[in-house]
């Protein structure tokens, strides 16, 4: 088309909106220049955009050739459409700046492809920090998008779209996360001693002494990283080598100074340590030399925060440790309660040699021979020693079986589990069970009480008018499961075994005498059956459960019953609930020694709704229970509708982590967790607790019934 | 019978290299010396079965190893009879021609056999020192040099697969760990023929996983696994490419944790 055909066009669409002064020329010529199936394209839209607003049809014209340029056609249609939508809601004005502004719509665009969200890649940064050793992090969102730590918590930005490739985002969340470990690996905020000066102090006097405070750190964290980066090239080349990719030659200008060299040479040395960066800026904050830039993978620093997270923990973890160390010293002096070992107690002297031979290797000694540290001691040890560089001699010396060290915040958890109800051993026929603290990262003792009693019986036709509702359902399960049965028996005429056949050797022989070949098939052989397995059902029978929750639980656990009878499996079924962890209930509606009769049925129908769920510590009475039967797999199968729940703040992620460390406990016992749910939220955090393959989500209450069996029998085939 | 020849093919002709981490070989030889048979504990893949090959070799004793599964009888162990040209022939199980020729039996991961096994060892591995062969009456006695060494590993077995008191308090128990890393660097590279810089990473990948078991590892790298890494990186195969294969795959299935693994691997080469 040429222009002058084109310039006609528009006129007829947008003649409403052309006057002497701004004619249809200029876009006519900027549209032909494209090809014939985008003028096309343009002008069709013109038309279509000029029936609503003219004015709107005359800038799509305007700004289209350099659209289409940018975004291609499906991606200018997307714009256009956007711009419209913008016309319909807001009106004329933002409506046209949206025509106007391509570029900040293509950048948009792009970034849906590269940018990367904290959420995607958490899990694997979580563990990536913590296989690289030190104290243990979390890693959580920071809503201001300011990387930093606390030294507990990485704060990382919700999402970084800095590059316009994703594996580069991806790279800059990786290094950005590394270097703030870093600072809590490589001693930014370690302290010679307990009562030397934090950073912050430190950053303070500096701030006073050459002036403002904000640039002092700003310049401190610009030399700490310099030295931070350095001890990644000699110790983690890899992630060094990631690092690099950013640079630019940006750093490039203030290095040829000779002075910030000097010192830049001096904070990559392998002994530079937090005083060598002080050093540095209080040399170098005077000269007014200009800064390189910040690095990209430089997060912010927060001594503050840091101080007072590790004032806290340094306390709680010094009681942690004497503790452990009394714990120990009992241990090496054989049974306590012993009157000669308590006045020997006294004059045993525990103390901290470091050990050159092994990278960060510390050794602890009794009395001057090396004692090996329990974990739980080695980590609690090495993370005081990350805090400080030197423990005062008094810091090791053993207290007695003292308390539970107090929790290091005010946390909701704590505030409303008084410990003034603490539950005391031996006061009924209670079982006590240890709980996990995610944020203390080891076990409350004796934490939960827990009481097992017979669920209550209903007697009534419950059982009876289920397996007549599901009838052909339950033909089809006997069908199924009969398949899977399995016997030990004795095989004979085996071609290799324990014994020998002996009617099929006689039969063999007179074959050879009868002049036909003899066979080889003389041996019997024992065959055990496979299926060699216990499981144990744990029914959720929490009140979020009432109603047809309830019924389909009720009516699974009958038809499983059914199915289970014919495979023989042993099994066991229990249900929970309770309120806090001084009453939590479990219910034993068919014990491993119990018989499915009339009696399980009614105990069956008789399950209700009662309180809350707190999981943890049924997973670990019923793994427990699970580990004295003998079987070769032992499985709990976990039927619920929700999360960890109880009263008394066992939720969220304390619940979730109790949970799984339960679940984890479980599975190093040899037992194998999985959980049938109905919670279609399930898969937020079911993975984490369960794994991904250990989990199902039934979507649909009533369709319950029907899956359970399924599922068991695939489960376990 | 000609067990004696038979049993020549069990010595062990060329050191196994192992290197020691404390005092272990000389345990291992006052308890042979002593009569008293053996329990190896630890991880896998630490060197527990290189350790036996090795002290075979050094006091000139054929190994019969018997890797231990759940289908493993007593007879597999003891013998039994086989058909032969028509005629019904008693054929020695390992255990038996270990103890005839008085060599070392090694049971590797004891508590994978089936049960019945346990009872077979136990008039062995006391002062009787005899295994009495149920099918022919006959009533086989060790000779002195003769040794039981067996192993378990207490790290991820079961309960129910935990070794009965019964059983384990007849042995001296010998426990294994991973060798520190500058030693463990020494045998990486003596096995594999990496240099030292590479076995050096190669151990701290291995300390990084070690980091992650019990949060979703099961059971850090080996060092066997680094072996095989370093093998690998012999052959030419790129660094990562071969922590990858050797270790990061080998140890999970879990997506998250199979690209921290890598990513762990990524950070050193």
């Amino acid at each position: 088309m040429n222009p002058r055909d084109i310039e006609q066009a528009l006129d007829e669409h947008l003649g409403a909106v052309l006057s002497s002064r701004r004619t249809a020329e200029a876009p006519a010529r900027g549209l032909a220049a494209l090809s014939g199936k985008q003028v096309e394209f343009a002008l069709h839209w013109t038309e279509v955009i000029s029936k609503s607003n003219s004015e709107m049809a005359y800038q799509f014209v305007a700004h289209a050739p350099r659209a289409l340029a940018a975004l291609g056609v499906e991606g200018t249609r997307r714009w256009l459409l956007r711009a419209l939508e913008i016309y319909d809601r807001e009106g004329l004005y933002p409506g046209s700046a949206a025509f106007a502004d391509i570029d900040s719509f293509a950048r948009e665009r792009r970034l849906q492809h590269v940018a990367v969200e904290l959420s995607e890649v958490q899990a694997v940064l979580e563990r990536f920090i913590r296989g690289l050793a030190g104290r243990e992090l979390k890693i959580a969102t920071a809503a201001d998008g300011r990387a930093r730590t606390d030294t507990e918590t990485l704060f990382l930005p919700p999402r970084i779209h800095r590059f316009d490739r994703r594996e580069m985002n991806y790279r800059l969340y990786k290094t950005t996360a590394a270097l703030l470990w870093a600072q809590t690996r490589f001693g930014t905020f370690r302290r010679a001693a307990p009562d030397a000066p934090h950073l912050v102090e430190h950053i303070a006097a500096l701030g006073e002494q050459v002036g403002d405070h904000g640039r002092v750190l700003r310049l401190f964290n610009l030399l700490e990283t310099i030295r931070l980066t350095a001890c990644f090239e000699r110790e983690l080349p890899g992630l060094f080598r990631d690092m690099q990719s950013f640079e630019t030659a940006a750093a490039a200008t203030p290095a040829r100074d000779a002075t910030w060299r000097h010192f830049t040479v001096r904070l990559q040395a392998a002994d530079a340590t937090i005083a060598d960066t002080l050093a540095a800026t209080a040399s170098l904050y005077p000269l007014q030399l200009p800064w390189p830039a910040a690095f990209l993978y430089q997060g912010e620093l927060d001594p503050a925060a840091a101080q007072a997270v590790s004032d806290a923990r340094v306390d709680s973890e010094r009681a942690q440790l004497q503790r452990l160390l009394g714990e120990l010293l009992a241990a090496a002096q054989g049974a306590p309660g012993d009157g000669d070992a308590d006045d020997e107690a006294e004059q045993r002297r525990f103390h901290l040699r470091d050990d050159p031979g092994q990278d960060g290797g510390i050794e602890l000694q009794l009395d001057g021979e090396a004692v090996s540290l329990p974990p739980e001691a080695a980590a609690v040890l090495s993370s005081l020693l990350q805090d400080l560089q030197q423990l005062p001699e008094d810091w090791l010396t053993p207290a007695g079986d003292g308390e539970y060290p107090p929790g290091r915040s005010a946390e909701a958890t704590d505030a409303t589990v008084a410990p003034a109800d603490s539950p005391g051993p031996g006061q009924d026929d209670a079982i006590f069970y240890d709980e996990w603290d995610f944020r203390r990262r080891s076990y409350r003792k004796n934490w939960c009480a827990l009481r097992e009693s017979p669920a209550h019986p209903l007697h009534d036709d419950f059982a009876a008018l289920t397996v007549e509702k599901y009838r052909p359902l339950v033909a089809d399960i006997r069908r199924h499961f009969e398949a899977l049965r399995d016997h030990d028996k004795l095989l004979k005429a085996q071609s290799g075994g324990d014994d020998i056949d002996l009617d099929a050797l006689i039969t063999a022989r007179a074959d050879a005498r009868a002049g036909t070949e003899m066979t080889s098939r003389v041996f019997t052989r024992k065959h055990k059956a496979e299926r060699d397995l216990a499981v144990v059902f744990m029914v959720d029978v929490s009140g979020s459960t009432k109603g047809w929750i309830n019924q389909a639980e009720r009516e699974s656990l009958i038809l499983l019953c059914e199915a289970l009878e014919i495979l023989r499996d042993q099994y066991a079924i229990y249900a929970f609930s309770g309120m806090t962890r001084n009453r939590c209930e479990i219910y034993a509606v068919k014990t491993f020694a119990q018989a499915y009769d009339r009696d399980t049925r009614a105990r069956i129908s008789g399950l209700r709704p009662q309180d809350y769920t707190r999981m943890g510590v049924v997973i670990r009475h019923l793994s427990a229970q699970l580990g004295r039967v003998e079987a070769r797999t032992r499985i709990l199968i976990t039927l619920s509708d929700g999360k960890p729940d109880d009263y008394d703040g066992y939720r969220g992620d304390y619940g979730i982590e109790d949970t799984r460390q339960a679940l984890l406990e479980a599975r190093h016992a040899g037992i194998h967790p999985f959980c049938i749910t109905i919670d279609t939220a399930a898969g937020d955090y079911l993975p984490h607790m369960y794994g991904h393959a250990s989990y199902v989500v039934v979507d649909e209450v009533r369709k319950l019934p029907l899956k359970v069996a399924d599922i068991y029998r695939r489960l376990t085939s | 019978m000609n067990t004696e020849q038979h049993l020549e093919r069990y010595r062990i002709v060329g050191e196994p290299f192992y290197a020691p981490q404390g005092g272990e070989i000389e345990l291992f030889e006052a308890a042979w010396r002593n009569a008293i048979p053996v329990l190896l504990k630890g991880p896998t893949g630490c060197g527990k079965t290189r350790f036996v090959e090795h002290l075979a070799w050094r006091l000139k004793l054929p190994l019969v190893t018997v890797s231990c599964h759940d289908d493993l009888t007593a007879a597999d162990l003891v013998g039994r009879y086989l058909i032969i040209g028509g005629e019904t022939r008693w054929v020695d199980g390992p255990l038996s021609r270990a103890v005839r020729a008085g060599g070392i039996c090694y049971l590797d991961e004891i508590v994978e056999a089936r049960k019945d096994t346990t009872v077979v060892i136990h008039p062995l591995a006391d002062d009787r020192r005899a295994l009495p062969i149920e099918k022919t009456g006959e009533l086989l006695r060790a000779p002195p040099e003769f040794c039981l060494a067996i192993s378990y590993n207490p790290g991820y077995q079961s309960v129910l697969k935990d070794l009965k008191q019964s059983t384990r308090q007849r042995f001296v128990s010998i426990e294994f760990t991973y060798p520190p890393a500058d030693l463990e660097a020494d045998i990486v590279a003596k096995e594999s023929g990496l240099d030292a810089a590479n076995a050096a990473k190669l151990v701290k990948f291995a300390g990084m996983t070690r980091n992650l078991k019990g949060s979703g590892l099961e059971e850090g790298a080996s060092t066997r696994l680094l072996v095989h890494a370093a093998k690998l990186m012999v052959a030419g195969v790129a660094p990562r490419a071969a922590g990858r294969a050797a270790i990061a795959e080998t140890l999970t299935d879990d997506p998250d944790m199979l690209q921290a693994v890598n990513e762990l691997g990524a950070s050193l080469f």
